[in-house]
């Protein structure tokens, strides 16, 4: 039992300067010794064994807050802090039974119930009997220095909590928990701050009278006394007292219970304030002093700083999870090596990949060369083996590889990149990578599918092709026949039904041309022609063509030009034509009683390049939004041609499009359904001073097929396996006034030459009418062949009858359905001497044979000089040709430009005179080689300038110099010098009149 | 066209000459002219040409014995100079002949300048 268990109340209370119960020397003490004992500053204090208070000095009573007075009544029991009652209590109990401890700390508690903690030495006084009888103490007040000892361990607490916390949750209880073991902390909180600072929350609250504790949810900054707190930025000690002062100035608005003392101080980080930690009290005002304050303020730094740094710990677990998310989620394979290739971390799908194809689990620092290289064959580990160096060296690499594995072998894209550390050094490189074979494969099969297409589409290319050359053929015997039919006596009804012929006919044609105008050009074949041409007389004729149509309708139908639009531009005519005529009969087509106006504009100018805007705009049903990005598309309006009236495939705007484009221009629609639509095309063209020539055109609708050749009756072989072909050119060809032997194949051919040679050879007939100084005469005059025939093709033929006969043979022109221009310079290069298109028009097979019967006089055209010669007064011929071509000059002109054609006629009127002047006196001298060769360039100039009066007569003479014949040269060269005369008094003002 | 394609004409008359110059020269080809087979050897020997346009009926050099010469220089980039024949066909070759003697190609006068320019512009791209 502890002496302090049996209390006995009537022993008197020990006072100052009272002689204490054992007889201690107080009396006989000194005065000194009083003194000392009195004023010393440790804590002196005598107790009977029941813990009654026999003697205290001043220091102690100064110390614990207790009067004299009041510690008569009280035990040692009262004074001993609770906490540590039973503990000191027993140490008595040690002492009393003779035990010495060396340092005796316990703690009293003041009279204001603040802790002293004291330390010193304690022993008993034992009576004569030897039984104890009393307890000295001496203390020392060791309150501030176990304060110290107690803060400094709270700092480390503190400091090293971040290591033995596990969460920020567990960091503020463990805060809390040490802290307590300071000061009182029945109230305690943590307030933070949002980091945007407007908000302030408390992730730990600990407070009597707010049972619902722990994480208030965040608010926002009010005029709490938190916040105020938080404002004052210092460490701040308010009582009850100060806190009603601060709520009645309104500097404070008051919830809650108030505490009779507050003490808080800001957590910060260098200047940074994030908060703030406070305890509260509401027992007592004098709960806590200023030294509370300061171990509070002491510890701040580092609750903020643990804070700090359990948040970013948290922060980084996060992200470290979310990067492991990813990591482990992705589809795409990943991994790192470290500089001696050595896997140091990588994924599932990285793990599947090894296990599945080499029976291997990856594992950290396994060298990767054992690893994924050897899924590579010896070449890819070489590249993969330099783009790891590239990335070690800080470049990302990005490249694609195939791997060989089980599944067979796959593409993967792959990335390496650095992985570069703060210090900027590299130590490891991150690979990512995923199978692209599925891509891959669908690349391959695009491109072969592009490919695929695209043959497709040469084939149907060549097919339009081939069977426009089929249906050519027999068109040919249609319109040829046609042709002939209408030149022969018919009665009106069977001329209506000719006609009628000839126009399905000739739209067949169109069709066709249709077809193999988009052939051409979208295999990039199309070719302008291009000549001057007058704009006026372009749009007259596009009037006069829809005209009757626009009229039916009750459309009113006209073009109106803009200022400054060239009156004569260099273009392709038929082209030109083609578009304005494809976009006049649509709008035609679907307008009713109203009106197509076509309008044309130069945009710009660039010297004489102008481009031109051309409008077609109707009143007709317009075109819905949706139909008008089909419209240009080849074959969309394939179900409607029924109803055109000109043309019409449907081709029509795929064409019209691109010829557009041709013309460095492009084509567009604008539409407002019930309102009408506006087609568009613009073109660039070339202005010219050059006025074109119609005169062809009136001539050729005079042409008359029967007896076109009068006077001479050329000799015409005719070679073509179809027999209606032959049928049909052979009836043109003798309604001109022709003589015409045919051959269905190419031996035949050769046969009928051989023969005609023979017979002419040994024929006398020809022979007596001819010169003795006449050349061995041609055996035919023209040959027109087949190309495309069995066995024997007309180009071989060709080949065959110059080796046979060489300089006999008669030009050879090449009749076949190729219809590409660009065919007849082949033709030109395999040995024939030109060519003509099929369908055979009558008019262009007779123009063709006059062409060469002019060109290379036959026996028949030499036999007719003669006869000329022979007439008594010879005359000039009739000059049945204008002195200049025309055509010839304008395209001259379309090259170089008038002023270039100027000055090459003034180079030729000089050497002209040369030349003449120089064959006749060469003549003179009997220097004939002289003669032929002055003659032969004049002609050749002559003819190239277009000078064609001129070109003509020295072609006359030089047909019979050339080949040695100079019997009519006194003769006819004075035609050719009033020829040249002519020429000489009407270029300048012709050239002028350009 | 960084540099114009360079094109020798060998032609006896100066008209026709002047022409082709012009013409050739408007289509941003550098022309130079000679007025026989003898000096189109002397130019080609000292100059490169891309082309050479040949009168057959030219004095001292003929345009075929010209075109065979040419055909059997030693250097082998100028022996094989594409060539074209320009006629009146006043002896008749037959285009075996021509293509004998090492041209490309022939046109015949009267000259269509369409075709020569189409023709040039063929054998030099």
């Amino acid at each position: 039992m502890t002496p302090a268990t049996t209390p006995d109340k009537s022993t008197p209370v020990p006072v100052e300067r009272t002689p204490s119960v054992g007889g201690l020397p107080l009396n006989s003490a000194s005065s000194d010794l009083q003194d000392l004992i009195r004023n010393t500053s440790d804590l002196i204090q005598l107790i009977d064994l029941d813990g009654r208070f026999l003697y205290v000095n001043r220091a102690w009573k100064d110390a614990t807050g207790y009067r004299s007075a009041q510690l008569n009544a009280m035990t040692i029991r009262e004074v001993i802090h609770p906490e540590f009652l039973d503990e000191t209590m027993a140490k008595f109990e040690r002492i009393k039974n003779g035990e010495r401890i060396p340092d005796f700390d316990t703690v009293f508690r003041r009279l204001d119930g603040r802790r002293v903690y004291v330390s010193g030495s304690v022993n008993c006084r034992f009576d004569e009997a030897g039984q104890p009888v009393a307890f000295r103490c001496i203390f020392h007040d060791t309150t501030a220095r176990s304060r110290a000892e107690k803060a400094q361990n709270l700092f480390y607490q503190i400091a090293s909590s971040t290591l033995t916390s596990r969460s920020l949750d567990d960091l503020y209880s463990l805060i809390h928990r040490e802290l307590s073991q300071v000061i009182d902390t029945k109230n305690f909180f943590i307030a933070l701050y949002d980091s945007s600072k407007s908000y302030l929350y408390f992730p730990y609250y600990v407070d009597e009278y707010f049972k619902g504790n722990l994480r208030f949810t965040k608010r926002r900054l009010g005029n709490g006394l938190t916040e105020f707190t938080i404002a004052a930025n210092r460490p701040l000690m308010l009582v009850e007292e100060d806190i009603r002062r601060l709520a009645a100035d309104k500097q404070i608005y008051l919830y809650g219970q108030i505490p009779k003392v507050l003490l808080c101080a800001p957590l910060r980080i260098g200047d940074r304030i994030t908060g703030i930690i406070g305890v509260k009290s509401y027992e007592r005002t004098n709960k806590y002093d200023i030294r509370d304050l300061e171990l509070l303020e002491f510890i701040s730094g580092q609750v903020a700083q643990a804070i700090a740094r359990k948040q970013a710990e948290a922060e980084l677990g996060k992200q470290t999870a979310r990067l492991h998310a990813i990591f482990e989620s992705s589809s795409h394979l990943m991994w790192t090596v470290n500089r001696r290739q050595q896997l140091t971390s990588f994924n599932q799908n990285y793990f599947n990949l090894i296990r599945l194809n080499l029976d291997q689990v990856p594992q950290v620092n396994i060298s990767t060369e054992q690893l994924g290289w050897q899924l590579m064959g010896l070449t890819n580990r070489k590249i993969v083996e330099e783009k790891y160096r590239l990335a070690f060296r800080g470049v990302s690499q990005y490249f694609e590889i195939q791997l060989n594995t089980r599944s067979g072998e796959l593409w993967y894209e792959m990335y390496l990149n650095p992985i570069l550390l703060t210090d900027g050094t590299i130590d490891e490189v991150a690979g990512i990578a995923r199978d692209i074979s599925p891509l891959k494969k669908s690349a391959q099969d695009l491109l072969k599918a592009k490919e695929e297409a695209e043959r497709s589409l040469k084939v149907k290319e060549r097919f339009l092709a081939n069977m426009s050359h089929e249906i050519r053929t027999p068109m040919n015997g249609v319109i040829g026949m046609v042709d002939l039919l209408s030149d022969t006596p018919l009665q009106l009804e069977q001329r209506e039904y000719v006609q009628t012929i000839k126009k399905s006919s000739e739209t067949l044609l169109y069709i066709l041309n249709d077809i193999l105008d988009l052939s051409k050009i979208e295999a990039g074949k199309m070719q302008l022609h291009e000549a001057p041409l007058s704009l006026r007389e372009l749009f007259d004729k596009l009037i006069s063509l829809f005209g009757q149509t626009a009229h039916a309708k009750q459309n009113d139908l006209r073009y109106r030009f803009g200022e400054g639009l060239p009156q004569y531009v260099i273009a392709d005519e038929t082209r030109l034509l083609q578009i304005l005529s494809n976009l006049t009969s649509n709008a035609l087509k679907f307008t009713e009683n109203g009106s197509v106006t076509l309008t044309a504009n130069t945009i710009w100018m660039k010297g004489k390049w102008h481009k031109i805007r051309v409008e077609v705009r109707d009143t007709g049903i317009g075109i819905a939004p949706e139909g008008l990005t089909q419209l240009f598309g080849a074959f969309n309006q394939l179900d409607n041609s029924s109803k055109k009236s000109f043309g019409g495939t449907g081709l029509g705007l795929a064409i019209s499009k691109e010829l557009t484009q041709l013309m460095k221009g492009e084509m567009g629609v604008e539409s407002v359904i019930g309102r009408g639509s506006v087609f568009w095309f613009t073109v660039e063209l070339k202005e010219t001073t050059i006025s074109p020539m119609t005169q062809q055109q009136i001539e050729a609708e005079q042409f008359v097929v029967k007896d076109f050749f009068k006077d001479v009756h050329p000799c015409v072989l005719l070679v073509d396996d179809n027999a209606v072909n032959r049928k049909v050119a052979s009836e043109i060809l003798l309604k001109a006034g022709c003589r015409v032997d045919t051959a269905d194949s190419g031996r035949k051919a050769i046969e009928a030459v051989r023969a005609r040679r023979a017979e002419r050879g040994a024929g006398s007939e020809k022979k007596t009418r001819s010169q003795s100084s006449l050349p061995t005469p041609h055996t035919y005059d023209l040959i027109l062949m087949d190309i495309q025939m069995p066995d024997m093709d007309g180009v071989e033929t060709t080949r065959e009858l110059r080796r046979l006969f060489g300089a006999e043979l008669p030009p050879v022109v090449a009749m076949t359905a190729y219809s590409m221009r660009e065919d007849r310079d082949r033709f030109l290069s395999q040995g024939l001497n030109d060519y003509i298109a099929k369908p055979i028009r009558a008019q262009a097979l007779i123009l063709k044979v006059k062409e060469w019967m002019d060109a290379q006089p036959s026996q028949d055209v030499l036999r007719q000089y003669e006869l000329k010669s022979n007439q008594p007064s010879p005359t000039k011929a009739e000059p049945t040709s204008p002195v200049f071509d025309r055509e010839v000059i304008d395209q001259l002109c379309g090259l170089g430009g008038v002023e270039m054609v100027v000055s090459v006629f003034e180079d030729f009127e000089q050497e002209a005179t040369q030349q003449l002047a120089d064959a006749q006196m060469a003549y003179l001298r009997g220097d004939f080689p002289a003669v032929e060769s002055n003659l032969h360039t004049l002609k050749g100039n002559a003819g190239t300038l277009g000078i064609e009066r001129l070109h003509q007569a020295v072609k006359s003479v030089e047909a019979r110099t050339k080949v040695g014949d100079f019997s009519t040269f006194e003769r006819e060269i004075p035609d050719v010098v009033q020829e040249f005369a002519t020429f000489r008094e009407q270029y300048k003002e012709f050239l002028e009149g350009l | 066209m960084a540099t114009h394609k360079r094109v020798l004409i060998a032609e006896d008359s100066s008209v026709i000459q002047n022409l082709a110059k012009k013409i050739l020269e408007f289509q941003n080809f550098e022309i130079t002219s000679v007025k026989n087979g003898e000096q189109v050897l002397q130019i080609i020997d000292k100059e490169d040409f891309d082309i050479i346009l040949l009168d057959i009926n030219m004095p001292l050099m003929d345009g075929m014995e010209c075109a065979r010469r040419v055909r059997a220089l030693p250097d082998p980039e100028k022996a094989k100079i594409p060539m074209i024949a320009i006629t009146g066909n006043a002896r008749n070759y037959s285009p075996e002949e021509f293509k004998a003697a090492g041209f490309n190609d022939m046109l015949i006068k009267p000259l269509n300048f369409d075709a020569l320019v189409a023709l040039v512009k063929g054998l030099t791209e």
